[in-house]
């Protein structure tokens, strides 16, 4: 009996769904924009945090060590701070690396590299260069290289005090702008919310003749709600598959500006995008699902007391 | 005879089944058995029933009705002075303000919502504007009331084209309400209403929105219905039809029944 009564009402809900076509086309359209709209904004949320990561990752703190420092002194240094849980890497460069990076990375400018030629001893330190997992932390490895006597002894100079105001602008840029993200993000969901709530009580409200007559001829609340809710959910799935076509299609022809954009990254939008397919959609198709369902028996319950 | 149930307000002899009987199929059909048994008992019973909508608007006032099982009645009366309220009492879309109703001997004054599926049904409805499904076909309007009453789909490709050739509307079947005549609507609506082979067949207005020839149809079909032994309530403003038919006339005026003849006429 429930298997008839169910089975009924899918049948129901897919005859609606094709028999008011044009109905099932325009509450779909409205879906697939709300989708696409929230889709768009994660994928730049995903965009902005790779972008404010790719910077956080140029910021290090550069400890340059006093020409009688040994080597062993300095590993001694690079030890104790890679002990420290938020601090990321610790690198060593030595003056001789330090003098080849320079080397290659003026190739362009003769007159620097005549310059370093005319030098007979490299003028440049052995280097600790010293990241974080949170550019918040670059202060608290600056505290601890002034505050212990032993490393201040062997360090000639920092470079940190250059880039602390780019890394505190850094961070309440990156902080404004997730915080912004989120907030459009939630703000146009409230809208696509109520855009669909609005479509679902349009549709309902045509068919409010049907729904009376249904109940009249003896037809239990929830026979009459079943096809609705059915067709809400024929909506949602219908809106996410397509919204998952064209999100594929966007995704395509914009992967490669966004490779170009944040270059060093390893970032791509397309293999993001394969790699949250379920989650994103999976979110957005529940998602709708409870905002169609909700807003369809809500709709639907004026009508029903017949 | 039927004995009253503990908890429900049954008269003796119920002939409309309430859900809270259904509680087997043996006993459903027990019942059945039990309701086609009964002819002293009465169909519709009405006591003291008045209705009072919201701003002291009265619809009916003290109205009392017995109509027998297998009778056939026309009420007759001006337009709103009640008819289609005491219609909308029937199928309880409305409640009584006061009194009590009592369908095939089930007490519906009080009825549970969830009991009013159940109710429905049981009586087959006729309306003045037809109330079809748009979005589906004739033969799926007619199987639509079979499908709420969880009838098996055997059972309703049987039914189904039994009452459609009824009414003369066996070569439409896959049409759309919209693709055919008014009368041919109602013919229709009639197809649903017997369907489920209802005890009680109520027509409100049904011909209202037909010319003469359709009209008489729709009344020869009723009283063919009738003939089968439905208890046949027609609530109409048409003299001629109620004139031609020589059945039991209530009339009604101002939400009071003022006359209430055997085999009456129009008298307004």
């Amino acid at each position: 009996m429930l298997f008839l009564s169910l089975s009924r009402v899918i049948r129901f809900s897919a005859q609606n769904f094709a028999r008011n076509i044009w109905l099932s086309i325009v509450t779909i359209t409205i879906v697939v924009l709300t989708l696409f709209s929230v889709t768009t904004l994660v994928f730049v949320n995903a965009v902005m945090e790779q972008a404010i990561q790719l910077v956080e990752s140029k910021v290090d703190v550069s400890v340059y060590f006093k020409p009688t420092v040994t080597a062993e002194q300095i590993f001694a240094v690079q030890t104790n701070l890679e002990a420290l849980d938020y601090v990321r890497d610790v690198e060593y460069v030595s003056k001789s690396q330090a003098l080849e990076k320079l080397r290659v990375r003026y190739n362009n400018s003769p007159l620097i590299l005549e310059s370093l030629k005319e030098l007979n001893d490299n003028p440049l330190n052995d280097t600790l260069i010293v990241r974080t997992h949170d550019t918040s932390d670059y202060q608290k490895v600056i505290d601890i290289l002034n505050a212990t006597p032993q490393y201040a002894v062997l360090i000639e100079n920092k470079n940190f005090d250059d880039n602390q105001a780019v890394v505190r602008r850094l961070e309440r840029i990156a902080a404004e702008v997730t915080g912004v993200g989120w907030a459009v993000t939630i703000f146009f969901s409230i809208i696509a919310i109520l855009v669909i709530v609005n479509t679902i009580r349009i549709a309902i409200y045509t068919h409010r003749s049907e729904i009376s007559i249904m109940k009249l001829v003896g037809a239990s609340n929830w026979f009459v709600r079943g096809p609705f809710i059915g067709e809400a959910i024929f909506y949602a799935l219908v809106g996410t598959l397509i919204t998952l076509g064209i999100s594929y299609l966007v995704t395509n022809v914009s992967d490669p500006f966004v490779v170009n954009l944040l270059g060093q990254t390893d970032f791509s939008l397309l293999r993001y995008m394969n790699q949250n397919v379920v989650h994103i959609f999976g979110i957005e198709f529940i998602g709708m699902v409870f905002v169609s369902v909700f807003s369809t028996s809500i709709a639907l319950t004026r009508y029903l007391r017949v | 005879m039927a004995s009253r149930q503990a908890g429900n307000s049954y008269e003796d002899g119920y002939i409309l089944v309430p859900p809270s009987i259904l509680t087997s199929r043996f006993l459903w059909y027990t019942v059945i058995c039990l309701g086609q048994l009964v002819n002293s008992s009465t169909m519709i019973t009405f006591k003291n029933v008045s209705k009072i909508y919201p701003g002291q608007q009265i619809a009916l006032k003290n109205i009392n009705l017995d109509i027998k099982p297998g009778e056939f009645v026309s009420i007759v009366g001006q337009s709103g002075t009640g008819k289609t309220t005491l219609v909308k009492l029937i199928l309880a879309e409305e409640r009584p303000s006061k009194g009590k109703i009592v369908i095939g001997g089930w007490d519906i004054t009080g009825i549970k919502y969830r009991e009013i599926p159940t109710l429905r049904r049981q009586i087959g409805v006729v309306f003045q504007d037809f109330k079809l499904l748009p979005r589906k076909t004739l033969y799926e309007n007619v199987a639509f009331a079979l499908e709420v009453a969880g009838e098996s789909n055997e059972k309703i490709s049987e039914i189904v084209p039994q009452v459609l050739k009824i009414v003369g509307l066996e070569s439409k079947v896959n049409r759309y309400p919209t693709q055919i005549s008014g009368g041919e609507q109602q013919r229709v609506v009639v197809a649903r209403s017997l369907a489920h082979r209802p005890k009680i067949l109520v027509a409100d207005e049904p011909t209202g929105n037909l010319d003469s020839i359709n009209s008489r149809d729709i009344i020869e079909l009723l009283k063919k219905i009738n003939d089968f032994g439905t208890t046949v309530v027609l609530v109409t403003h048409n003299r001629e039809i109620v004139n031609d038919l020589r059945k039991r006339v209530i009339t009604i005026e101002d939400g009071v029944v003022v006359s209430d003849q055997k085999r009456g006429k129009y008298l307004l």
